[in-house]
């Protein structure tokens, strides 16, 4: 084997191995949130992590899966995001593909269409809403204390975000869920 | 007299659409046009009749502007937050879970034990301590907790407790509660027995919330509480 294909096979399989780390990262859930933070994976991988996350989510394509990034509120270019960006940024694996049949299990559909009314709601208000205001909403349609307890549900899930009264989209909203598209498919849906 | 009243109420709030003081989705046309039909049997008068149809033309307007707003914004694919509201308030909770699974992409994330971390938790689990509820070991003996042998001391507590309670009630429980842990339990403690005796009732107010009330609720359950002693 020449000395050029030798350092080739061993790059790759540097690469590999950081891949595997960097997956395996993202997997294991610490603490409440699941994913990692960019600077954890600087801290394990090396400054070139966003490229190593590019050739990741080209291998997890295959499998129906894809890497979310979710950048700071404060980005100054999303379309270019800097090395300080994506230290900040919070990194996800999620399917690639809506998994609407599994969702029995963490919530019924009124509490589905309920999150639905909220992200809604919040969206409306850019992002900022206070908490009485989006209770009053969902009260037109159901209880009181059920509107309460789901709200509560959905802080703790990540869903959403109460800070002193004032509710805004949580992390595994902004993760999890395409706000453009629900958006669309909002405004485009006829009632039967 | 009554009837020109109402009629002139309608063509203002029309006014102020059209004028563009107001949002042309905020009114409910449909409520006011049934309006104007209640109306209308009790027209005498000739003035009457043209603010009628004064109101009547108003609204059709009205209409035509909302028309036009929406074709407006959909040419331009503009998403009125209002319009998004409205339309999530009319469709049904199915139908809006069913819009929201379509656009739910979850996270993956797993959970598991290593090595390391048993090691952790073996260790913790050697170097725990029992902690003793404090109050109830330095204050009553388990003997005076038992309801039928309520000691002299318990018992003026919970009068005080209790003349404490007649000034303040209704009182909301969370509020009643907010004190150091030692003492919540302590005041819980206290209460059960008043609540045993029936001269106090734990009910839900409006807003969910428990309260500490003289009346019985129609509401039956429990109350569990987490208090770090």
């Amino acid at each position: 084997m020449k000395k050029k294909d030798k350092i080739t096979e061993k790059r790759k399989s540097t690469l590999f191995n950081k891949m595997k780390k960097a997956l395996l990262l993202i997997l294991i859930q610490n603490k409440y949130i699941p994913g990692v933070k960019g600077w954890e994976l600087k801290k394990h991988i090396g400054s070139k992590y966003p490229y190593i996350l590019k050739l990741l989510d080209k291998e997890l394509e295959d499998y129906g899966l894809k890497l979310k990034i979710v950048f700071d509120e404060n980005i100054k270019d999303v379309n270019n995001p800097s090395l300080s960006d994506y230290d900040r940024a919070h990194i996800y694996i999620i399917s690639s593909e809506p998994v609407y049949y599994n969702l029995k299990g963490q919530f019924n559909i009124e509490e589905l269409g309920c999150l639905a009314a909220c992200i809604i709601f919040l969206i409306s208000k850019s992002n900022n809403a206070n908490l009485q205001e989006l209770i009053d909403y969902l009260s037109s349609k159901i209880p009181k204390i059920k509107v309460k307890g789901f709200v509560e549900k959905f802080k703790r899930k990540g869903y959403l975000k109460i800070q002193n009264n004032i509710v805004s989209l949580g992390w595994r909203t902004k993760a999890e869920i395409d706000l453009d598209s629900l958006i669309k498919l909002l405004a485009i849906y006829v009632s039967k | 007299m009554k009837t020109l009243e109402e009629i002139e109420k309608i063509i203002q709030i029309t006014k102020d659409v059209l004028e563009r003081r107001k949002n042309p989705f905020e009114i409910d046309v449909k409520s006011l046009i049934e309006k104007i039909k209640e109306i209308f049997p009790k027209i005498k008068n000739l003035e009457e009749y043209l603010k009628d149809s004064e109101a009547i033309y108003n609204l059709s307007q009205v209409i035509d502007m909302q028309s036009n707003e929406l074709y407006y914004k959909s040419s331009f694919l503009y998403f009125n937050p209002s319009l998004l509201i409205r339309k999530a308030q009319h469709l049904s909770f199915i139908e809006l879970g069913n819009i929201l699974a379509f656009c739910l992409y979850p996270i993956l994330s797993t959970n598991f034990i290593n090595t390391q971390s048993l090691i952790q938790a073996y260790e913790y689990w050697n170097n725990i301590k029992y902690k003793k509820i404090n109050f109830i070991n330095k204050e009553y003996k388990i003997e005076e907790i038992q309801t039928e042998k309520v000691s002299k001391k318990i018992e003026d507590k919970i009068k005080s407790l209790e003349n404490y309670l007649n000034k303040l009630v209704p009182i909301r429980l969370s509020d009643f509660i907010k004190d150091e842990p030692k003492n919540v339990a302590e005041k819980l403690f206290l209460l059960s027995f008043l609540i045993i005796q029936g001269k106090f009732y734990i009910g839900l107010n409006e807003e969910g919330e428990f309260i500490i009330q003289k009346e019985p609720s129609d509401i039956k359950g429990s109350l569990v509480f987490n208090v770090k002693i």
